[in-house]
């Protein structure tokens, strides 16, 4: 091996060592996949005909719909910590959490103030700027496409409160359905053809 | 340009991890956060964060609080400095 080759090496070592401690991804490609279709399911009249099944409100549907798709993402992160023997609290998971979860709460607070007030058709607006702000909280150390992923819920979100409605239809649900359905499907395909490509 | 430039000190397999690891993000580093990226039994990290404290490059600090007490790592100026130099060095040598 030449100093070329030793010094190239050297620097191929930092530059993985350093991607691996900064780039992380908080929503991995099966979560986006397993997140769309539940959405859009769920968008497509699953949320009326479950609210009857459950006898819940629809903002309760959607809370379930959330706790699934979590429950689902932990699963794939433990079950990937175990598989490469590392700390399920990684440095990654920590910075991830820091970033979602204060815009996360703001927007369960903010939506469940906007029932209470039955003001139905802002909640999806909440909803969906909030959590777009989770996801671009993360872009100091995510790919670039979780950013823009971020983006999207928010500028959907700003477009679906500047068309204020009166009472619940089931256009909020098909809202819904198309932005946390529809989004997540297009992002979670391109990652996995993506990882697809690379490897 | 050749690898005698390097820093001996940072041209080494294990300290060159630390470092990477501690310049590539602004907040410090937990000892076991460190160890986990890195793969490296306790004593074997202690002994490289030591070369690397003792030469100026990084700073430690014990922190107690609730549970076991966990020791932060961060890069000194002088350790940022060092790395930059060292990265300059492995650019030049590849003509970059």
């Amino acid at each position: 091996m030449n100093e070329k080759e030793k010094a190239a090496e050297s620097l191929e070592v930092i530059r993985s060592l350093m991607e691996r401690a900064t780039v992380y991804r908080a929503i991995s490609g099966p979560t986006a996949l397993f997140a769309g279709v539940l959405a859009s399911v769920m968008g497509l009249g699953g949320v009326v005909k479950m609210g009857h099944l459950l006898n819940l409100h629809w903002h309760q549907i959607w809370y379930v719909v959330l706790g699934l798709v979590v429950i689902f993402n932990t699963v794939l992160i433990v079950r990937k910590s175990q598989r490469e023997k590392k700390p399920l609290f990684s440095p990654g998971l920590k910075a991830a959490c820091r970033a979602i979860v204060p815009p996360l709460v703001v927007g369960f607070v903010g939506g469940q103030v906007l029932v209470e007030a039955e003001l139905y058709p802002y909640v999806p607006a909440v909803w969906m700027s909030c959590y777009g702000l989770a996801l671009m909280g993360t872009g100091s150390f995510s790919p670039r496409s979780m950013w823009n992923l971020g983006a999207a819920f928010v500028m959907t979100g700003i477009f679906v409160a500047l068309f204020p409605r009166t009472g619940l239809s089931l256009l909020d649900n098909g809202i819904m359905g198309v932005a946390f359905g529809g989004f997540h499907l297009i992002y979670g395909a391109l990652i996995i053809l993506s990882e697809n490509d690379r490897s | 340009m050749d690898l005698s430039k390097l820093d001996k000190l940072i041209h080494e397999k294990a300290r060159l991890g630390i470092m990477s690891l501690l310049a590539s993000r602004a907040e410090r580093w937990a000892f076991q956060d460190l160890k986990g990226e890195l793969k490296m039994s306790d004593g074997n990290l202690i002994t490289h964060l030591r070369t690397l404290e003792n030469a100026g490059y990084l700073q430690s600090e014990k922190i107690d609080g609730v549970g076991r007490p966990q020791t932060f790592y961060e890069l000194t100026k002088a350790g940022r400095k060092a790395f930059e130099d060292y990265l300059a060095v492995l650019e030049k040598i590849l003509g970059r």
